[in-house]
C-alpha cells in the first residue's frame, strides 16, 4: 500500500464532467423523476403496509356499502352494479384525498433537499401527485380487472373521456395541495383542520350513491361539488346506459380556478415556504 | 472571479418586522483564491453562502459569475435523516440528472472518500455530527464545482478529517477554491488567502489574511 491518502488517488480517478446547459424544464423534470423514484422505493421498502393500504381501504369500502345495498336488496342502481358505483366513487376520492392532504406532508418531508438549487420548493408536491396518479391507476385497473372476473361487467371503456376527467380531477386537487402547503406553513394548527375539512366530502361526492337517485328537488345543490361531477363522468365511461349528471366543462372550470388560485398564492409565499 | 453587486437581503421575523442583513453591499472577489467569510455571529455569513449558493434570492442586486458554486456544505447537510447515507446521496445524483451507471460509480467513490464504512447504508439520523459532515463533504467532491462552499463544518471534524480536506484540496491542483466560514482562525490561516468580513450590514474585502483574522483571534 502506498501512502497516497485515498482522497487524493480518488479524485485523481474522478471523471470531470461539466454539466451541460440544460433546459429548466428538462432540469425540473429530472429532480421530479429523482423524488418520484425516492417515494415509489421508500413505499416499497419500509412502509410495505402502506403499499397494502393503498388496495385494502378501497376494498372494505366497497365491501361495507355493497353489503348495505344488498342487505336493503338492492343490487344495482341507475343501472349500475352496486360494487361497480363504489368502486368508480371511491378510488377517484381517494386521489383527490391524498394530494389535497398529504401534499404539505410531502413538502415537510423533503426540505432538506431545497439545500440544491435545482430543487424547486414545487417538485416534491408534483412528485407527491405523480406518486399517487400512479397507485390511482393501479388501484382502478386492477379492481375493474377483478370485477369484471368476478362476473360485474362493464359495458365500455371511454378512455379518452376518463383520462381528461382524471387529470382535471388532478389539477383540482392539486390547487388545493398548493394552497393547503402554505397554509400549514403559515399556521402549522391547519394540519390538524384540514383533513377534518375535507372528509365532509366523501358524503357528498356521489361515492355510495348516484346523482339520479337524488331527488331532483335537492339534486341541483349537491351538483355543485365538482367532485360529484368527476365521479358521474367516470361511472358514465363504464356505463353507457348511466343516466350521468355530471359536467365535464363544469369540472375544468372548477380545477381552472382552484389551479390558478393555488399556484398563485404557492408562488407569492414561495420565499416565506423556504425560510422554515 | 464573482461579482456582488448591491446585494440587499431582509428576511421577515416572526414578529412581523424586517431583519436587514445586507444593504447595498457591493464586493468583487477575485478569481483562483480560497475566501474566508468572517463576521460576528448573525451578521450573515451563512445568509451570505446561501445566496452565493443561489438557494436564496436577494431582495435586490445580482451576483455575478461565470464559476460554478457548488451548494452550501453545512452542520445540518441537506439530508433526510429517514434515508440512509446512499440513498441521500443518490437522490443528490439523481436531481443533478447522472445516468445510472455514473451514480453506481460515485457512490462508490463518496463511501470511500467519507470514510464512514458501513455507517454509509445506516439512515442519516443515527449518523453523529461528525458522520454527517464527512458525508456532505465527500458527497460534494464528488461533483465539480469550481467553488465549493463550507459552512463551519472544520469545527465538527476530527484531525483525520481535516486531512482529508486538506489533501484533497492539494490533490486538486487549485483547480477547486474553496469559501469558508469558520470561527477557527487556525484552519482559516492554513486555507484561506483572502477574507470577506461581513460587518454592519456591508461585506469587505480583506486581501491579507493575517490582517483580517486579527480581531477574530482570540475566539
Amino acid at each position: 500500500m502506498s501512502e497516497t491518502p485515498p482522497v487524493a488517488a480518488a479524485a485523481g480517478n474522478m471523471a470531470v464532467r461539466r454539466a451541460r446547459p440544460r433546459h429548466p424544464l428538462q432540469v425540473q423534470w429530472t429532480v421530479i423523476h429523482a423524488l418520484f423514484v425516492r417515494n415509489l422505493s421508500a413505499q416499497f421498502g419500509k412502509l410495505r403496509g402502506g403499499l397494502a393500504w393503498a388496495f385494502v381501504e378501497p376494498l372494505l369500502q366497497v365491501l361495507f356499502f355493497t353489503m348495505i345495498y344488498y342487505m336493503r336488496g338492492r343490487q344495482e342502481l341507475s343501472n349500475i352494479p352496486i360494487p361497480m358505483m363504489v368502486i368508480t366513487g371511491v378510488i377517484p376520492f381517494i386521489l383527490f384525498r391524498q394530494i389535497t392532504n398529504a401534499s404539505s406532508k410531502a413538502f415537510r418531508q423533503a426540505d432538506a433537499l431545497f439545500n440544491y438549487r435545482l430543487v424547486q420548493p414545487i417538485d416534491p408536491i408534483l412528485a407527491h401527485a405523480m406518486h399517487h396518479t400512479v397507485f390511482f391507476i393501479f388501484t382502478l385497473t386492477s379492481f375493474l380487472v377483478f370485477a369484471h372476473i368476478i362476473h360485474f361487467y362493464f359495458e365500455q371503456v371511454l378512455i379518452l373521456e376518463l383520462v381528461m376527467n382524471i387529470s382535471l380531477l388532478i389539477l383540482f386537487s392539486l390547487g388545493f395541495g398548493l394552497n393547503f402547503t402554505v397554509l400549514v406553513t403559515m399556521f402549522p394548527e391547519a394540519k390538524r383542520v384540514i383533513p377534518f375539512a375535507v372528509r365532509p366530502l366523501f358524503f357528498v361526492s356521489g361515492i355510495f350513491f348516484t346523482a339520479e337517485s337524488i331527488s331532483s328537488e335537492y339534486r341541483h345543490y349537491l351538483l355543485w361539488n365538482p367532485l360529484l361531477h368527476v365521479t358521474e363522468i367516470t361511472r358514465s365511461c363504464f356505463y353507457y346506459s348511466y343516466p350521468s349528471h355530471g359536467d365535464l366543462g363544469y369540472v375544468a372550470i372548477c380545477a381552472a380556478i382552484s389551479l390558478t388560485f393555488g399556484m398563485t398564492v404557492f408562488h407569492l409565499n414561495r420565499r416565506r415556504l423556504l425560510q422554515e | 472571479m464573482i461579482q456582488i453587486a448591491h446585494l440587499t437581503k431582509s428576511y421577515e421575523l416572526d414578529d412581523g418586522r424586517r431583519h436587514i442583513v445586507f444593504k447595498d453591499a457591493s464586493v468583487t472577489i477575485p478569481p483562483d483564491v480560497n475566501v474566508a467569510i468572517l463576521g460576528d455571529n448573525g451578521a450573515g455569513k451563512s445568509t451570505l453562502l446561501r445566496l452565493l449558493a443561489g438557494v436564496d434570492q436577494p431582495d435586490s442586486g445580482r451576483i455575478k459569475t461565470k464559476k460554478t458554486l457548488s451548494w452550501p456544505v453545512t452542520l445540518r447537510g441537506g439530508f433526510l435523516g429517514s434515508m440512509t447515507g446512499r440513498e441521500n446521496c443518490w437522490v443528490v445524483f439523481s436531481v443533478h440528472g447522472y445516468s445510472h451507471k455514473e451514480i453506481s460509480e460515485k457512490l462508490a467513490l463518496v463511501k470511500e472518500i467519507s470514510g464512514i464504512g458501513d455507517y454509509f447504508n445506516e439512515p442519516v439520523k443515527n449518523y453523529s455530527s461528525g458522520m454527517r459532515v464527512r458525508l456532505g463533504f465527500a458527497l460534494c467532491m464528488a461533483f465539480d464545482y469550481d467553488y465549493f462552499l463550507l459552512d463551519e463544518i472544520t469545527s465538527v471534524g476530527d484531525a483525520a478529517f481535516r486531512e482529508t480536506c486538506k489533501s484533497w484540496l492539494l490533490a486538486q491542483n487549485q483547480r477547486h477554491n474553496i469559501i469558508l466560514v469558520s470561527h477557527q482562525m487556525s484552519t482559516v490561516r492554513q486555507f484561506c488567502q483572502i477574507a470577506l468580513i461581513v460587518k454592519d450590514r456591508k461585506i469587505f474585502l480583506e486581501e491579507d489574511i493575517e490582517k483580517a483574522v486579527a480581531p477574530y483571534a482570540d475566539e
